[in-house]
């Protein structure tokens, strides 16, 4: 998360509950680079679980994702 | 001490020879004095040298990957027959565009299309069949290619309800599978509110040469929903203060609007890349740039075009339109309508029409632009006391020229980063072609050099401009210039076609806003 903000400038912290996309901060081309990493790490399978973007919208939401649709545990 | 201009042409030899270069030109800069040599790059160099390559098929698997994501959405499953607009959200709000304006936005762009007349017909980024699903019945014949599986698939379950089965070919390949199409085998190519996420202006030239290899003369390529960067700036202001507080100060304002630009992810592009086709594709005998039909007010309607490209030979029959400036001749709407119905049919041009979409955003850059750096955003808001505003919107210009029988053409091929544009207005009875060619007026010197942004592509881009610097410093001895390289797609030209030297040394300024 930290590096795709870095990517784009983007300095200022980042909470837990802080917006990523639905504030604009990042794009839907950035969502994939999440999404990707979610599968990956975790495997969500989106197509199977639906896909919004508020999903991923902030570390917080990522988590309480995680925790519901991960099979496999970090 | 001021290089000698021998100095200077020493350094445009040497940059030539680099074969990352296509062609290059040094000047020095009457406004402040810097030198800057404006390279065109060599787009294969930057392709299989630099690894411009590897950065396209990223881009391209991920945009594949963003279109698969919008199909496991809620909105895709429940979606209406013709009417999968999952994904389409505003860049303003983040939240779903509205129907009815989705639904105007389909219905302009079939009509548009349909004027041309298609029966077989090529669509590039078919998508959930927006257009597809409305075009594919008056067609003989009808290919739609996706590159997005997820999409395809929702697409062929809506064809199969439609019996549409024995019209309809679906392919799931990128843009590049047009290659595999003979020679002149479809009167028609839609490649609509796709381009932009075309990894570079390098796979859209390859593109559109296969879509103007493919059809057949008197044909037409439809490159519909294109993201104008002329009006990039405007836009992204647009956006960032729609974002803003009231306390924002201005200096951030900018530094927001210098990042959007700068970290736009789509290719959004000028309209004299478009332009200036016929001379690099000799099937395309015309090209028309349109701003978007249509009431709503969206990115849409304001900041982006369709482009209407004529296959065939040359040379092309034109209609000569006279052309007036509007602000200078004073004309409002009422005094156009006065004077065309004075003219009885006789053809008018008019330029630089003040758009009425865009006068805010136009009119808020400019302040943006001017304010004090300390300035606060809700300072840039207090309302301009306008006496009279020549502004008009260009779909009233339209049905109204209509109503009193003359078919008017709306142009942007002028790029103004205001959004102001031009018209033509033809008799009706005297315009049966579906795309009436007119001469229209070219652009300022400035809006010739870029042709689109590069989105993705800046570390290769910084690796040639640093491996161009360390050559020149390496090959030039006692090289005493310092200098910087403007890396551009095109150098503009007078009208006799030759460079236009002047316009390079006395009217590139870079704005604030644009990286060099």
């Amino acid at each position: 998360m930290a590096q795709l903000l870095a990517q784009k400038g983007d300095e200022r912290p980042l909470t837990d509950a802080d917006s990523l996309f639905l504030s604009g901060r990042l794009q839907s081309i950035d969502a994939v680079e999440i999404v990707i990493f979610v599968e990956d790490r975790w495997g969500v399978d989106f197509s199977q679980v639906g896909f919004d973007e508020s999903m991923i919208d902030s570390i917080g939401a990522i988590e309480a994702l995680v925790e519901r649709e991960g099979k496999v545990k970090k | 001490m001021h290089p000698r201009s021998d100095e200077l042409s020493r350094l445009t030899t040497e940059l030539c020879k680099h074969p990352g270069v296509s062609d290059a030109l040094v000047c020095r800069q009457s406004v402040d004095a810097r030198i800057i040599a404006f390279v065109i790059p060599s787009r294969s160099y930057i392709r299989d040298v630099l690894g411009g390559m590897e950065l396209e098929n990223r881009q391209l698997q991920r945009w594949r990957r963003v279109f698969d994501l919008t199909q496991f959405s809620r909105a895709a499953e429940t979606a209406a027959v013709g009417f999968n607009i999952a994904g389409w959200k505003s860049s303003y709000s983040r939240q779903p565009i509205p129907d009815e304006e989705m639904r105007e936005w389909i219905e302009t762009t079939v009509d548009r299309i349909s004027t041309l007349r298609p029966k077989e017909m090529l669509e590039v980024g078919c998508g959930t069949g927006l257009l597809l699903l409305r075009l594919a019945p008056r067609c003989r014949r009808y290919v739609g290619i996706d590159s997005s599986p997820a999409v395809l698939t929702s697409l062929r379950a809506q064809l199969d309800d439609e019996g549409h089965a024995g019209r309809v070919t679906l392919i799931e390949d990128s843009a590049k599978s047009c290659s595999a199409f003979p020679e002149d085998s479809f009167d028609s190519v839609v490649v609509n509110s796709v381009v932009q996420y075309f990894p570079s202006i390098s796979y859209l030239d390859d593109v559109l040469a296969n879509c103007a290899r493919i059809v057949r003369p008197g044909g037409h390529l439809f490159i519909g929903d294109v993201r104008s960067l002329p009006l990039l700036p405007i836009q992204a202001s647009s956006i960032e203060a729609f974002k803003a507080e009231p306390t924002t100060l201005v200096e951030e304002l900018r530094r927001r609007v210098q990042a959007c630009i700068r970290q736009e992810p789509e290719l959004v592009l000028s309209p004299s890349y478009f332009s200036s086709l016929p001379q690099r594709v000799a099937k395309v005998s015309h090209v028309e740039i349109y701003p978007k039909r249509g009431y709503s007010d969206n990115e849409m309607t304001r900041f982006r075009y369709d482009v209407v490209i004529s296959i065939g030979s040359r040379p092309v029959q034109l209609t000569e339109v006279p052309f007036f400036d509007q602000k200078q001749s004073g004309y409002t709407l009422n005094a156009i309508l006065q004077e065309l119905s004075n003219r009885r049919g006789r053809a008018l041009g008019l330029s630089n029409i003040c758009n009425a979409r865009l006068e805010k955003e136009a009119d808020l850059f400019e302040k943006l632009s001017s304010a004090d750096a300390w300035q606060t955003f809700d300072a840039l808001c207090e309302p301009r006391t306008r006496s009279d505003s020549f502004a008009i919107h260009p779909e009233e210009l339209v049905r109204v020229a209509a109503e009193i029988g003359y078919q008017a053409a709306i142009s942007w091929s002028t790029c103004a980063t205001d959004g102001s544009y031009d018209a033509a207005f033809v008799g009706q009875q005297s315009s049966n072609v579906p795309v009436p060619k007119i001469t229209w007026r070219l652009p300022s010197s400035r809006n010739h050099i870029k042709w689109g942004n590069t989105p993705g592509q800046a570390s290769v881009r910084q690796k040639l401009t640093e491996q161009l610097l360390s050559y020149c410093q390496d090959n030039i001895p006692n090289h005493p210039v310092s200098f910087a390289i403007g890396l551009v797609d095109a150098f503009p030209r007078g009208p006799d076609g030759s460079v236009d030297r002047e316009a390079l040394l006395t009217k590139m300024r870079t704005p604030w806003y644009e990286d060099l």
